[in-house]
């Protein structure tokens, strides 16, 4: 009998210790969580915004930048695709009230260290700036497209690409008017 | 106060959790891939340390024989969330590069190892001696190889750039075969090493 009670008590502090350090990290948690998020918007654009509006559909998260005047500054989507080298690949898009592509952060993936990881760095992200759903050929340059792929992690490249495709076509559909064309 | 030393460096050195004992070596293995996240790894496996060995060297006496490793595991996994949610709301960053490694240092069989072969043996002061110097030890190892890979592999130290974006790093070490061959690489070093100095002892 003793060695059932002491164990049920062991169970009972560890519950409680738990449940009080849960309850002090909750609000510290989601803080920390919309500011990662925050930070990760600014980043991607170029313009420092004032106010954030979201927007969340059925399909995906949309965030609106406005800056001082309440002007819409950009339009942030989230966006993902399963086809990367090692399958998730979540994406933060920005584009600008034109729809034209400023930049994206990459949220998720698992992408090979060293190779399929340079979707997150500087020289490959650059490409992507000004373009649009219908000025781009969103192939990899190795199929005729306009992206130009990373060495030795093309499969990495035509994902990100196919996230950053979905992304525009999110937009395309929540903000049909603001279509320069 | 000697008694104390020895169990530290004991920890550090001659009983090193990873270089010596092979011990804990999921983590050691994956999550070196940055500085940053090895220095984290083995701090946050530190802690963990000390607050299981604390707890179990205060308990083990009430603590029947039949239901000691299960009491020994609850406990260790108590702590484990504790890191992991302070982790998640104090420094995001860290929690996105370790992510799923930090509940895993429940099953870091070195903590197990540490509460079923010391704390639960011996007094409080050395229990906390002991999870330091086995703790630090196992950071130092982290860090050790971390610092080996990311140099190597990525051309970066604690995410400085020590080449040009466009150079060719030894990618393997940045890759699961090279956190092998740098750990075989550290352990024979470290081994030849301690050869050399033994004479002076």
């Amino acid at each position: 009998m003793r060695p059932i009670i002491i164990l049920t008590i062991v169970g009972i502090l560890s519950a409680t210790l738990l449940a009080v350090v849960e309850d002090l990290t909750r609000e510290p948690i989601a803080v920390a969580k919309e500011q990662m998020k925050r930070k990760a918007i600014q980043q991607i654009f170029p313009f420092t915004f004032d106010s954030l509006n979201t927007v969340t559909t059925e399909k995906t998260t949309f965030y609106e930048a406005y800056n001082q005047e309440n002007t819409l500054e950009g339009i942030a989507v989230e966006t993902s695709t399963e086809e990367g080298y090692s399958g998730l690949i979540e994406i933060l898009l920005g584009v600008s009230p034109d729809q034209k592509i400023l930049g994206y952060k990459v949220l998720f993936h698992r992408e090979t260290p060293g190779l399929g990881d340079k979707i997150d760095k500087p020289k490959f992200k650059e490409q992507f700036k000004g373009r649009t759903l219908e000025n781009t050929n969103w192939k990899v340059k190795k199929d005729g497209g306009d992206i130009d792929e990373l060495t030795a992690a093309t499969i990495s490249s035509e994902a990100v690409a196919n996230a950053v495709v979905k992304g525009l076509e999110f937009i395309k559909e929540q903000y049909p008017k603001s279509s320069a064309e | 106060m000697n008694e104390a030393l020895n169990i530290f460096t004991r920890g550090f050195v001659r009983e090193n959790p990873v270089t010596k004992m092979l011990l804990g070596l999921c983590p050691v293995l994956a999550v070196t891939t940055t500085a940053v996240n090895g220095l984290g790894m083995g701090l946050a496996t530190t802690f963990v340390l000390l607050g299981s060995n604390v707890v179990i060297a205060l308990a083990s006496k009430a603590i029947p024989n039949t239901v000691r490793i299960p009491s020994f595991i609850l406990v260790i996994a108590t702590f484990v969330t504790i890191v992991d949610l302070l982790i998640q709301a104090f420094s995001p960053e860290l929690n996105q590069s370790l992510g799923i490694f930090i509940p895993l240092i429940v099953v870091n069989c070195m903590i197990l190892g540490r509460a079923e072969a010391f704390a639960s043996r011996n007094g409080l002061w050395y229990s906390i001696i002991d999870a330091i110097g086995m703790g630090l030890g196992f950071t130092f190892a982290l860090l050790l190889l971390s610092i080996l890979r990311e140099v190597l592999g990525s051309g970066t130290i604690f995410n400085i750039p020590l080449v040009g974006e466009d150079a060719n790093t030894i990618l393997v070490f940045a890759l699961p075969p090279g956190a092998f061959a740098g750990l075989g690489l550290i352990i024979a070093g470290l081994n030849s090493l301690e050869k050399k100095m033994g004479g002076k002892k």
